[in-house]
């Protein structure tokens, strides 16, 4: 009970810095718990075996509950050219280092592999704190994350058998391959029998969750693959909607609970590294935070069709290693494959990665790097241009602010980001330019300086602000947001803001009067009809 | 394929169990403690698949802690003046009859001086675990009858510590040291007397400011409560006081917070894990094999403690004028005996004392009655209109016309989900038409100075919606940008038959939202678009 308070204390200090210092708790969690046992702190080490163990089996089951294929949205090529790219070339980097390292062959292959996945805890965190991201290059990002893990999944199965060759590797694909297909059947009917039953209540269905958890890992077990694999298929197996609402919400609080237990544990467990481990870590370091950005962007903006900007962020918030490399690490030490040095390394190279990635992953660290891209052309002016509109963002809606701007007879032009676009404008003849709306030079080339007034809708503030500044203040900009505050910035800056959200509100109030007004008149007992 | 896999294996076996007996017992309207006594009984006795160990003992006492602890959450300062003297009175009356009845009975049984009084004082205690595992399930914690059982428990937990300090100094047997004993019941009062005056000081000047500046991140604070409560545990064990008592007191302290209900809320599905573990564990330690002669004493002593400590704890509460319903459920409640009662067989047997059949034999009058009481818990509502009828309980006060109310009677009422500027303004002027709104949302600094009730919770905790009154309101609305949240909240709405107004984000999930026939769709993009419309026309630039 003693060592369970202490990790837990050790965990509030994490929450209490990393909440502080807006930095992602898990690095701090692995340092707190090794601070503790620094400082002599003594904590029963089966206590803490078994504390890893169950934080193990909730870290993979809460990563494959995650799972959902429509989190690929219609990219599924441009994602795995993106992820398997990245992996490898991390992969072989670090593989290629270790040796240089003088680590043996297998040691090398778990860096390398240890390298090349991104932290999905860490990125979502990263992503929620700028909503508009998700919209863009977010997409990218969660799928690349979906298929660093599945390929990691493959990993930790695989890797212990390479040694034992083709005669041993068979088996655990098979295995994976059951696994997947039994997960596959629950995914499709599950979703089913919830549809068809009422819900049973919550202490039943956490119970049910967790017994597909602990069935699918000793079914794993049972066929001599890594309880890992287990853990991760069941969380597949509930991915389905509306499964996977209802079962993250009932293990929302364990997970949160045995995760932040799990990395503390792990950081009590870690070997005082030495001065020539650490200087390694760095080098390791290194590459994840060079490589990944730079195959993740030059990808990215070839294959996904992002901007350069949004590929650079991209790729900047896809530079950290995972929670995988960790689990990866500690499976292998504790199936004698790698030493004490080898799991400090992931574990370092992890600490000091995910701490940076905050500061890294910056709209204005991107912008910065733009300037190092080289295929950043410089795009010529219409002089022509002038007295007309300029429409920043088009998206899905964009059709309803042409139309009536055309038939007053305006002359237009149309800046937007997504290729199929500003292809389809094209064909339908409009002026049209791709690109990022908040680049000067792009402004430019839209003659943004000599326009009548412009309208725009991207998805940051602070690209709308970027915006306002650029163009002479003579030019009205029309901005629509969707938050107060965004509102205010943007009157601030000049430009005009246009609440989308109260728009939304008087025409639900109208919605809901008239359903009140029919509620009544139908004597329903005031309970509203059903059409929209 | 890890190195020692024996403790995930056992887990996993005991959380299967436990998964299956419930679905089971649930369809045969078995409350789920007896479900999981059986799956226990089924693991250990039946197929000896999982043994007894001493490895899921940290889980089994988590359990016991997070369960107090929530309970502990909550009963704010007020409620305890409240029901305290009651407990008090109504705990030390019920312990003192008890346990002299008790060790008469034993005594006619045959048992000699020294097990008698081992019996009696086991007999004496209820399981506060079974008990607040009813009343938590149930959501009657904070009922009236369920306060009065839990300060009941909570008195028979300061005297269970005093037992153990006793025994403990007994050191031997024969040489008894009366002045360990002394000083050993000096200290453990003087520590509960450090440990309330701590909490109180603690609740009152310490946690308020750093607590409400964690509560900034649900994590956060639900990581900070956690903890908290575990050190209070720590010190509370270092000051000789139970687990129990220390959760508690550690709850009670965070009671106040105003994010105390959403730490509730967040706290259940941890202890329900654990305490489900506990209670297996319970199950595959209980041995079934006692020798026959056994059987007798423990068939008299388990009808004491269903009827005997029933109708006892009815006598008190007629004394301090509960009303009938009240004291009916109060009594019913305590009738089991504590899995304390087995540690306190079993350090008396460490004592060296000669305890004979005695751990046996309340292992067995344990089971039984912990069974039975579930059991009659469950059916309590027939068993007390019969009562009623035939005028058995006419020494009461009749119990209020309407049974208390469900803790809340909230209907036809708006539920606004994501209290962002959409969000916000719609609670806002649903208000100033008159509506009754219910709004939810995760940060406390965004439901602050809003005219309606406010949840502070996630949408996607089933709790919240309970707790919002989703099966009788007339809408629900949900403003978030996630598109997987709005999907659920949309499915819950049509499970339970009310209408949703749901924001569309995007394209795909105008789709999603169509098959989950949704009442209302809100497209602030295109709304906005028209509202910009309406401005370039007013300003005479496009024309209308």
């Amino acid at each position: 009970m003693t060592g369970l308070a202490l990790l837990l204390l050790s965990s509030a200090v994490a929450f209490a810095l990393a909440q502080r210092f807006r930095l992602p708790t898990i690095p701090l969690l692995i340092l707190l718990g090794f601070a503790m046992s620094r400082c002599g702190v003594e904590i029963d080490r089966a206590g803490l075996n078994q504390v890893i163990d169950v934080g193990l089996a909730f870290l993979v089951f809460a990563a494959g509950i995650e799972l959902n294929p429509s989190r690929f949205a219609l990219q599924t090529r441009a994602l795995l050219w993106i992820g398997l790219l990245q992996f490898a070339v991390t992969a072989i980097l670090g593989f290629l280092l270790g040796r240089a390292l003088d680590f043996d062959t297998v040691a090398s292959l778990y860096l390398g592999i240890g390298l090349s996945t991104s932290s999905t805890l860490v990125a979502l965190r990263q992503l929620y704190r700028s909503p508009g991201s998700l919209r863009t290059y977010g997409r990218v990002v969660l799928g690349v994350l979906l298929i660093q893990d599945i390929v990691m999944i493959l990993f930790i199965v695989l890797l212990p058998r390479f040694a034992g060759g083709v005669g041993e590797i068979t088996p655990g694909v098979l295995g994976l391959a059951v696994m997947a297909a039994t997960a596959t059947v629950f995914q499709r009917y599950l979703p089913k029998l919830l549809t068809k039953n009422r819900l049973p209540d919550e202490e039943t269905m956490l119970l049910c969750t967790l017994a597909i958890l602990f069935l699918f890992s000793g079914f794993s077990h049972w066929m001599n693959i890594s309880f890992i694999a287990g853990g991760f298929a069941a969380g597949f197996a509930l991915s389905g909607f509306p499964v996977s609402g209802e079962a993250r919400g009932v293990i929302s609080s364990l997970n949160t609970f045995f995760v932040a237990l799990f990395f503390s544990a792990l950081g009590a467990q870690v070997e005082h590294p030495d001065m020539a481990t650490f200087v390694k870590s760095l080098a390791f370091a290194g590459i994840v935070l060079i490589a990944t950005p730079v195959v993740v962007t030059i990808i990215a903006e070839w294959k996904a069709n992002l901007s350069s900007r949004n590929a650079i962020t991209a790729g900047l918030l896809l530079a950290q290693t995972s929670e995988f490399s960790v689990i990866l690490a500690v499976y292998g030490q504790r199936l004698g494959q790698i030493g004490e040095e080898t799991v400090s390394i992931i574990a370092l190279v992890a600490v000091i990665s995910m701490t940076l990635t905050p500061f890294l992953a910056t709209d204005s660290v991107a912008r910065r790097l733009l300037h190092l891209h080289p295929l950043r052309r410089l795009m010529k002016t219409d002089s022509q241009l002038s007295d007309h509109v300029v429409v920043l963002g088009y998206g899905s809606a964009g059709r309803w602010i042409i139309r009536p701007l055309l038939a007053s007879g305006q002359r237009i032009v149309i800046v937007d980001q997504d290729p199929h676009v500003i292809a389809q404008l094209r064909r339908e003849g409009h002026i049209c330019i791709r690109g990022d709306a908040s680049d000067e030079k792009v402004l430019l080339q839209a003659g943004a300086d000599k326009a009548r007034f412009i309208l725009v809708s991207l998805h940051q503030v602070a690209e709308v602000v970027k915006v306002i500044e650029h163009v002479s203040s003579s030019v009205p900009v029309f901005a629509r947001v969707f938050e107060e505050a965004s509102a205010k910035k943007v009157e601030e800056s000049g430009g005009i803001p246009i609440l989308n959200s109260t728009a939304a509100a008087d025409r639900f109030m109208e919605w809901f009067e008239l359903q009140m007004k029919e509620g009544d008149s139908r004597q329903q007992n005031g309970k509203l009809g059903s059409t929209g | 394929m890890l190195t020692d896999t024996a403790f995930l294996q056992n887990l996993g076996l005991i959380i299967v169990a436990a998964a299956l007996f419930s679905l089971i017992g649930r369809r045969v309207r078995l409350p789920s403690i007896v479900a999981f006594l059986l799956a226990g009984l089924f693991l250990g006795p039946v197929t000896g698949l999982v043994a007894e160990s001493e490895e899921l003992k940290l889980l089994t006492e988590s359990g016991i802690v997070l369960l107090l602890f929530l309970v502990g959450l909550e009963l704010t300062v007020d409620r305890i003046r409240e029901v305290g003297k009651v407990a008090i009175i109504a705990g030390s009356i019920q312990i003192l009859l008890t346990s002299v009845i008790s060790w008469g009975i034993c005594r006619a049984l045959g048992f000699d001086l020294l097990q008698s009084v081992l019996l009696a004082a086991a007999l004496t205690i209820s399981s506060t675990v079974v008990v607040v595992t009813i009343l938590v399930e149930r959501d009657e914690s904070s009922t009236s009858h369920g306060q009065a059982a839990i300060g009941i428990l909570l008195v028979q937990d300061v005297f269970v510590i005093l037992l153990l300090t006793i025994l403990t100094g007994l050191d031997g047997g024969e040489e008894t040291d009366a002045s360990a004993i002394t000083t050993g019941l000096a200290k453990a009062f003087g520590g509960m007397l450090a440990l309330v005056v701590m909490m109180l000081v603690a609740a009152r000047y310490v946690l308020p400011s750093p607590f409400s500046w964690a509560g900034k991140s649900r994590e956060t604070i639900f990581i900070w409560s956690l903890s908290w409560c575990f050190i209070v545990v720590t010190v509370g064990h270092f000051l000789h006081l139970s687990h129990e008592i220390g959760a508690f007191l550690a709850g009670v302290s965070l009671a106040q917070l105003p994010h105390s209900h959403d730490l509730q809320r967040r706290v259940r599905p941890l202890m329900n894990f654990f305490v489900a573990i506990f209670f297996v564990t319970l199950g595959i330690g209980m041995s079934v094999d006692v020798p026959a002669s056994l059987w007798g004493s423990a068939i008299v002593l388990s009808l004491f403690v269903l009827i005997g400590k029933f109708l006892i704890i009815l006598v008190i509460a007629a004394k301090l004028k509960f009303d009938a319903r009240r004291a009916f459920l109060t009594a019913l409640l305590l009738t089991q005996i504590s899995e304390f009662s087995f540690i306190l067989a079993a350090v008396a047997k460490k004592s060296g004392l000669p305890t004979g059949e005695a751990g046996n034999l309340l292992g067995l009058v344990g089971a039984i009655t912990i069974t039975l009481s579930a059991l009659l818990i469950s059916a309590r509502e027939p068993i007390f209109s019969f009562l009623m009828r035939r005028n058995l309980l006419r020494a009461f006060p009749p119990p209020p016309e309407k049974p208390e109310a469900e803790t809340t009677s909230l209907s036809n009422h708006v539920i606004v989900i994501g209290m962002n500027t959409l969000g916000r303004e719609l609670v806002r002027r649903l208000d100033a038409r008159g509506e009754t709104v219910v709004a939810a949302d995760t940060d406390p600094l965004k439901l602050q100075d809003l005219p309606c009730i406010k949840i502070l919770g996630d949408a996607e905790s089933p709790a919240v919606l309970r707790e919002a009154g989703l099966e009788t309101a007339k809408l629900l609305v949900s403003t978030m940008h996630i598109e997987s949240t709005n999907d659920l909240l949309a499915f819950r709405c049509r499970v339970a038959g009310v209408p949703a107004a749901i924001h569309a984000v995007n394209l795909r999930e105008v789709t999603n939202l169509l098959d989950m026939e949704v009442a209302y769709m809100m497209s602030p993009k295109v709304d906005g678009i028209q509202l910009q419309n309406a401005e370039l026309s007013r300003r005479g630039i496009i024309r209308k």
